[in-house]
């Protein structure tokens, strides 16, 4: 981790404008990073405290689920947080979902308040997604202390459109970037207050409320009522989505009857 | 009188009615008698192979104790151990490793130190790496690589003496 960072930040605004609504958040940001989530967790376990925020402009091995590569170069949004949340509340496995929607809504109020729209759908559990193709990955890790729930939630948001070279080596769905999808102005301080500010709103909900996560999440998911196949385990399922569990896990309706899942190597969606 | 020939009279003794059978030739002698009946036979627990032990539902005691070898005080130490089990601390899915084409965190028999991470829990794209909460040796791995587990599930069996 490199600490002297060449792109600016202004992470004390973010820290200023969020110091009345967060507990104590330190926001560090780097130049470069191998990976968010791997620095952040490495932090954790040396008693980082809760809401630290990790940003780097670039990360030399961002990764997604299962150790899949995310692009990830100067000009996107790349930061992980830290949370220590309870562990006999709600569901921890609704976190990502939350997590999800938490960004979602931060991306529509800031569009909103400069009088555009975005058109937005989150795949299941976590995927961000526009009709163009793929504008944000999430990967939360976790580990279980015995106090609580230790999550590091890690979000790379593509703000300016990749290049060619990078689009080339992007294997599964085709990237998008907020610019192209909405040409308003986009900071990353901006996405990153924004987010916060929905994360805690929605985090508090999720202890003390979750079925509101849920409802909102399917609202903007987009997904259900559709034909999917799911790629999980040995054999493909082919049905249609009918809604998430309390845990979060996507129930799926098909010829042999109802299912949940609650891992997917990917899902297609046909209309 | 060699061995052959004893073999030849035991076997002789044994397809009689006789109980007991002497023989002398060129200064040897030999006395031969049935044995005792024996009690009926005490039934033997064997060990299940590791193959075939299933894990342990939600909410199971947290020592695992294996199966005794054999009844009686000939039984190997080993029958007496108490293996620990390390479980799942949520509902998701099971892996061995951080990618599809990575090699497994670890293999049975492989001494792990606690804290070592052992295998990955996905569920919902939460990944939890499992450390392991006890120093020892992987006796056992009770799930398969990409199969559901449920919360409190034994993962592993570790033998902390081994």
């Amino acid at each position: 981790m490199d600490f002297q960072s060449t792109t600016t930040f202004e992470k004390d605004h973010v820290e200023e404008t969020l110091h009345n609504l967060l507990p104590p958040l330190g926001i560090l940001h780097v130049s470069e990073s191998t990976s968010t989530n791997r620095d952040l967790m490495t932090m954790a376990e040396t008693d980082a405290p809760a809401w630290t925020v990790l940003v780097s402009d670039r990360q030399t091995e961002g990764r997604g689920r299962r150790s899949r590569p995310w692009a990830s170069p100067e000009g996107g949004l790349y930061f992980s947080t830290l949370l220590k949340l309870p562990r006999d509340k709600s569901p921890i496995t609704l976190v990502p979902l939350t997590v999800g929607l938490a960004l979602a809504e931060g991306l529509y109020e800031i569009a909103a308040e400069q009088g555009e729209e975005l058109s937005l759908q989150l795949k299941w559990p976590n995927d961000l997604l526009s009709s163009n193709g793929k504008l944000a990955g999430i990967l939360c890790e976790t580990a279980l202390t015995d106090s609580h729930w230790l999550v590091v939630a890690g979000v790379g948001i593509n703000i300016r459109p990749l290049g060619p070279d990078i689009r080339k080596s992007v294997q599964a769905n085709t990237p998008t970037s907020l610019m192209e999808e909405c040409d308003i102005e986009w900071t990353r301080e901006a996405v990153l207050i924004a987010f916060l500010r929905r994360l805690k709103e929605r985090l508090d909900q999720w202890e003390t409320d979750p079925a509101i996560i849920r409802t909102d999440w399917t609202a903007i998911s987009g997904l259900m009522g559709k034909r999917i196949r799911v790629r999980a385990g040995k054999e493909p399922i082919f049905g249609i989505a009918e809604g998430i569990n309390d845990n979060g896990a996507l129930k799926i309706r098909t010829e042999e009857g109802s299912i949940e899942i609650n891992a997917a190597e990917g899902i297609e969606v046909h209309e | 009188m060699n061995f052959t020939e004893v073999r030849k009279l035991v076997k002789l003794l044994e397809s009689s009615d006789l109980n007991e059978l002497e023989f002398e030739r060129d200064g040897s002698r030999l006395h031969l008698k049935k044995a005792e009946p024996l009690p009926a036979p005490v039934q033997t627990v064997l060990a299940a192979p590791p193959a075939m032990q299933q894990a342990a539902p939600a909410g199971a005691p947290s020592a695992h104790t294996a199966a005794p070898t054999a009844a009686g005080s000939d039984a190997p130490a080993a029958s007496s151990k108490k293996f620990h089990e390390l479980k799942s601390p949520m509902v998701g899915t099971f892996y061995r490793a951080p990618a599809p084409d990575a090699d497994p965190y670890v293999q049975v028999g492989d001494k792990v130190k606690q804290g070592q991470t052992l295998c990955i829990v996905e569920a919902m794209k939460l990944m939890n790496e499992i450390e392991a909460d006890a120093t020892g040796t992987v006796v056992e791995i009770l799930v398969e690589n990409g199969e559901p587990v449920e919360f409190g599930a034994a993962l592993f069996l570790i033998d902390p003496q081994g």
